[in-house]
Formats: structure tokens, C-alpha cells, sequence
């Protein structure tokens, strides 16, 4: 286990243990049920699940600047799992429609907003990392004054589709403006 | 005797004017027995839900709901216990409902491929027959709202992509937009809850149209996504209990793709919101009913009750239509016709399909069926008849982008069921006696290989035989 753990660089174990905890939930909370697993346990699993999808990245960043990373490249080790998560999602899709729709599908929506939303929780994790400094009373000077650069994703992406509302009048990524782009691209 | 010209002249005058008298009140009888033959027609009300599975009904036994209109539908007339739609997804089986056809022949086959105008609906007989006729509520297909053939009064949506919101929807009535909140019957009122609105406008036309023959296509938006109860039934089972399939967990509404459908909430609780918006539209239905009986219609009324297709709620950890489970494709389906049902409180296990509707409605109202129909009249089985209705079928799920569901066509017979993926998934038979929640997989049974060969060859050959093309003729047949 020593090795294991000697191999992965620092910066990712968190990211790793991230995508570890991750996998092994779901094959839990996905099979369990073949096991005769309590259905209390397989909502457990299936809650952590969730929070490793969703919150995992915020952990792995801290993690990441913790170790000496960069923003940029905590960010880059934040991302692990949401972007394998997504490969996931598209791989549902590209079986059953193939490559090209596959990847369109992963454009959907659900997944620019779901980034988003991956970006404010490494926000959260950078002002964290931001207040250890400060408390812990750190020489290194702050890499990044404002944590809010990390809300900027999902404020470009509701504009964006707000504004779509406003000006065309219908959604452009969800459903009908983005079905309409299938529609142009695919049939 | 002499006769004079004089003589002549009169009896050549008496003579044609008997003739006339004749040819006046010949004609007149002959429309005395015309128009009372027309008003002889039965009213038909053909109510259609949205995702309604077949049991989620009190009379089905299920835990909690409680339907005691549709039960009582059930009790007047006949339950169809083994219903299905021949594809299970709105647009397709909307489109069977009305042209008896199957999908591979009227080609609304998934969310993009549009309604062909030239199809023809059963409302084109009704109407050349002389009946009233009215669609109120979703229709609900690509290609946006057509000039439907047939049909008098058109009152549809176009909001939300077609789908409507359960609250504030803005109308259109025969093309015509009209504002949130405005009513495209005057008279009936808008109280801002779709399954309301639609009942009302429903109820105003049943009144206006109360002394000729009329036929209405009510088409609910409930019990949709985002399945949402009105104030009355919301909360209704907060305190129930919900017990899930084996293989389904409370989170299931965001795994795998799931959270595409926006039931984000556990699932036990969509389950109760599912529950509470049939039973919000159930009392409605009984509004239509009440309607029926003040006005002394309900004894020459077919009334019927069905679903676009059923829902999965967890079974083969699934939350959707679309798949050929049991789950998905069976959907409630109860007539009522006191005139023509022996038996009131029967409850039929033949299997009948959304293709059958059509078909029903137009031999009940004295028509001959097309020959492109392709379901069967339901009136022998609701005379009583014994005999076997249809021994096998075909369902089809044309690919529908973006949700992860493989193109799937199935034989389903009254005891198994083969399925053939066109890809991504493997092929599954089920003995559907031995293991009706299609747990078990013989594919690969060795002892089945007769079996799944003689369904493989039957799949095939009504693949074949369904898609033949059909001549089309819009012109009604008196029986």
C-alpha cells in the first residue's frame, strides 16, 4: 500500500483518494442491491457518491494547493473526477448513437452548468486555502487575491442561457435550442 | 266517358301535385330518419393521461392512490387489465391513439420526426358522419400544431416545447395564441391549473353540444414530469409509505443519466407526487362524469380512460418510458358504454394496445373501419365476446437523443417476451408467468432455443408485415 501511495505525486492523493472512494461507492450503491445490501446502506453509499461527484473537486484542490500546487494546476487536479464522471456520461450515450452524437451529448446543458458549479466549490476550497494561509500566518505570499475568478464559469453559462431566453426566446442548451443544434448536425 | 281537354288539364294537375306532395314528404322522412339516426350516434369522450402506469389505480391494489373516478369507470364498464402502448413514448403512442397505426405507418416514431398531415385521425369519419368534435389538451408532437382534419374545436399548447406547465399555461385555440390566463371558451373558466383548465373547457363543450353527437379527445398534461399535484391533493400522502423495487434505492432519480428527467428529489418522493397529481386529474375526471350523468348523456356515452405509456419508478433501476419493460409499456385503458357493455364491472385479461382505440370508437359509432387501421375493435370484447382478442405484438422505441436508451424492438406474447437491442445492450426473453418483473434473462437458455427461435421468426415477421405500406382512405363508411 506503501508504494502505492509513494507513487501517486503528492499534489493528487487527494484527487486520487477522491476518484478511489468514488468507484468503490458505486459499485455499492450500483450492485449492491444484487447482494441483498440494506437499502439504508445503499443510500449512504449513494449520498457519498454524489458528494465525491460534486464536492469531490473542492477537496481535491485544497488538497492539491496544500502540497504546493498552483491554483492553475489544483484546479487541473480538482477536475479528475468531474471529467471522468463526464467521460462516463458521454460513454452512455456514445454506445447506443455513436461518437459524434456522444460527444454532443456531453455539451448538453446539465454538464456546462454542472462544471460550473465544479468551479464555485474550488472556489469555496480556494478562500478556504486562502484563510489557512492567513490564519496559519504563512510567509508565501497569496497566489490569488480573488476567489471569485472561480464563480466566473457558471455566471458566463446562466447568462448565456438567459440570454438566450431573452433573445430568441427559447433555451440553448437544455432542450430545444439544443436539440435544434442535433437536429442541424446530426439528421 | 268523354273526357274533355278541361278534364284532362285538372287530372294531369291533381296527379302532379301528388307526385310533389310525395317527393316533399319523402324527403322529409328521409331526413327525420337521418337526423334521428345522427342523433342516435353515441357521444364519445376519450380521456387521455400523461405517463400514467396501469397500476397506479385504487382498483388495480395499489397501496395508497386513490382513483375512485377511474374505479368507477372500471365499475361501469370493462378494465382492460393487459393494455399497452406498441411504443412508449408521448409523441408515437399520441399518434396510434388517433390513427390506429403503428408507428413504422403513421411516422411519428420518437421527439424529432414530425406529424405527416396527411395522416388520417379518427375524428375525420366522426366528423363526415356529422358528429361534433373536439381536441382539448396536449397534443404534443414535432412538427408543431397542424390544422388537425376533423376536428371543430381545437384547444392545445405550444408552451414548454408543447408540454405545458401544470400551472399558467397560455392556450391556442384553431391556431389562434391567446394570453396566459385567458380562456379560449367563453365561459369556461381558467383557474390557472392546466388539469382544471382542460376539464372546464371540456365541461362547457359537453354543455354546448349536449344535443348532437359529439366526440371529445381530452389529452391531460398530468401526471407529466414535473408531476405536480394541485393544492387540494399536495401532501395528500406526505405520510405514506413507499416501497421501492428491490433493485431501486431512494437516489436513483440522479444516477445514470436520470437526473436528465429533473426529478431531483428522492425518489420516494416523486413517487407520492406521481400519485397525488393522477389523484388531482381523477377528480376531475369525475367532474367530466357528473357532467355526463346531469345531463343525461351517460347511457349513450363510450367513455374512455387510457395513457400515452406507463413509467418505471425504479424497476431495473430505471425512472422512465421508452424501455420494453412491463412497467413502461402497460398502461391503464377502461371503457365505459352502458348501451353496449353485457357485463358492467368486467375486467378483461386480453391484451389490447393504444392502436385498438381508433378502431373501437369508429365501429361504436356505426362506421365501417378502415383498412389501414391497424388495431382491433374492443366491441366483442365488450359484448362479451370470448374469444381471443390478439395473441402477440410487436413494440418498437425508436432512438431518441439524448437519453441513453437503445433502439428495441419486442414480440410480446401473453407469456413471453423477446426483446432485440439494436446495440448497447443484450437481447433479453422473459417468461413473463414464471417471472413477471423480467428479472431473469434466457436468452441463453438452453432449453428456451425452440422457444426464443419461434419468437425471433415471429418478431420478424410482424416487423415485416407492420410496415408494409397501407392504403389510406379519408372517406367515411356507414356500417
Amino acid at each position: 500500500m506503501t508504494w502505492l501511495v509513494k507513487m501517486i505525486a503528492p499534489r493528487w492523493r487527494y484527487s486520487v483518494a477522491v476518484l478511489l472512494l468514488a468507484v468503490l461507492v458505486s459499485l455499492v450503491y450500483g450492485d449492491g442491491w444484487r447482494f441483498d445490501l440494506p437499502l439504508a446502506l445503499r443510500n449512504l453509499t449513494g449520498l457519498v457518491l454524489f458528494a465525491c461527484i460534486m464536492f469531490g473537486a473542492g477537496v481535491a484542490y485544497a488538497g492539491a494547493r496544500l502540497h504546493g500546487a498552483m491554483p492553475w494546476q489544483a484546479i487541473k487536479i480538482g477536475l479528475l473526477v468531474p471529467v471522468i464522471w463526464h467521460l462516463k456520461e458521454m460513454w452512455l450515450v456514445i454506445d447506443i448513437y455513436g461518437v459524434g452524437p456522444g460527444i454532443y451529448a456531453g455539451l448538453q446543458g446539465f454538464y456546462p452548468f454542472y462544471y460550473g458549479l465544479i468551479f464555485v466549490v474550488m472556489g469555496v476550497a480556494h478562500l478556504g486555502c486562502e484563510l489557512y494561509r492567513k490564519v496559519t500566518a504563512s510567509r508565501e505570499p497569496a497566489l490569488w487575491y480573488c476567489g471569485g475568478y472561480f464563480f466566473l464559469p457558471l455566471l458566463v453559462v446562466v447568462a448565456l442561457e438567459v440570454l438566450g431566453l431573452l433573445l430568441v426566446g427559447t433555451d440553448l442548451f437544455f432542450f430545444e435550442g439544443y436539440l435544434a443544434g442535433y437536429r442541424a448536425l446530426f439528421m | 266517358m268523354k273526357l274533355s281537354s278541361h278534364h284532362l288539364w285538372r287530372a294531369s294537375l291533381v296527379l302532379a301535385a301528388t307526385c310533389l306532395a310525395q317527393l316533399v314528404f319523402a324527403e322529409a322522412a328521409q331526413q327525420e330518419v337521418k337526423t334521428a339516426e345522427t342523433e342516435k350516434r353515441p357521444n364519445i369522450v376519450f380521456i387521455l393521461a400523461d405517463d400514467h402506469r396501469w397500476d397506479y389505480l385504487s382498483a388495480m391494489g395499489h397501496p395508497f392512490i386513490e382513483t375512485p373516478n377511474i374505479d368507477r369507470i372500471a365499475d361501469e364498464g370493462v378494465l382492460f387489465e393487459n393494455a399497452f402502448v406498441t411504443s412508449s413514448l408521448c409523441s408515437p403512442s399520441r399518434a396510434s391513439f388517433l390513427t390506429g397505426q403503428y408507428p413504422q405507418q403513421h411516422g411519428v416514431q420518437n421527439n424529432f420526426t414530425p406529424w405527416d398531415n396527411s395522416n388520417v385521425t379518427y375524428f375525420e369519419y366522426l366528423k363526415q358522419a356529422g358528429y361534433n368534435t373536439a381536441f382539448i389538451g396536449k397534443w404534443h408532437m414535432p412538427g408543431g400544431i397542424p390544422k388537425l382534419r376533423g376536428v371543430d374545436q381545437f384547444i392545445t399548447f405550444d408552451h414548454m416545447g408543447g408540454q405545458g406547465a401544470y400551472y399558467n399555461t397560455p392556450y391556442i385555440i384553431n391556431g389562434k395564441k391567446l394570453k396566459v390566463g385567458e380562456t379560449p371558451v367563453p365561459g369556461a373558466e381558467v383557474n390557472g391549473y392546466i388539469t382544471d383548465d382542460l376539464t372546464n373547457f371540456t365541461l362547457k363543450y359537453i354543455e354546448d353540444n349536449r344535443d348532437k353527437p359529439f366526440a371529445i379527445y381530452l389529452s391531460h398534461k398530468a401526471v407529466h414530469l414535473s408531476m405536480q399535484p394541485d393544492e387540494e391533493a399536495a401532501g395528500r400522502y406526505s405520510s405514506e409509505e413507499v416501497i421501492l423495487p428491490d433493485e431501486a434505492d431512494s437516489w436513483l432519480s440522479f444516477a445514470d443519466g436520470n437526473f436528465k428527467h429533473f426529478l431531483w428529489a428522492p425518489l420516494e418522493k416523486k413517487v407520492k407526487d406521481y400519485a397525488e397529481t393522477a389523484v388531482a386529474m381523477d377528480q376531475q375526471i369525475g367532474l367530466v362524469m357528473d357532467k355526463l350523468d346531469q345531463l343525461g348523456l351517460a347511457d349513450n356515452t363510450l367513455l374512455v380512460y387510457a395513457a400515452d405509456n406507463g413509467y418505471m419508478w425504479g424497476e431495473h433501476r430505471l425512472i422512465d418510458k421508452r424501455w420494453s419493460y412491463e412497467e413502461s409499456i402497460r398502461v391503464p385503458f377502461v371503457v365505459r358504454y352502458p348501451k353496449g357493455i353485457k357485463q358492467p364491472g368486467t375486467r378483461s385479461e386480453e391484451m389490447v394496445l393504444n392502436l385498438d382505440l381508433a378502431p373501437t370508437i369508429l365501429q361504436i359509432a356505426g362506421l365501417q373501419v378502415p383498412g389501414h387501421m391497424q388495431g382491433k375493435s374492443l366491441l366483442p370484447l365488450l359484448q362479451g365476446d370470448q374469444q381471443e382478442h390478439r395473441s402477440a405484438w410487436l413494440y418498437k422505441y425508436f432512438e431518441d437523443f439524448p437519453y441513453p436508451v437503445p433502439e428495441q424492438t419486442a414480440l410480446r406474447t401473453k407469456r413471453y417476451k423477446l426483446v432485440d437491442y439494436k446495440r448497447g445492450k443484450q437481447d433479453e426473453l422473459f417468461d413473463l408467468q414464471a417471472d413477471p418483473r423480467e428479472q431473469k434473462n434466457l436468452i441463453a437458455e438452453p432449453a428456451l432455443a425452440d422457444t426464443y427461435e419461434r419468437l425471433s421468426t415471429q418478431l420478424e415477421a410482424m416487423r415485416e408485415s407492420i410496415s408494409k405500406p397501407l392504403a389510406v382512405s379519408p372517406i367515411a363508411v356507414e356500417q
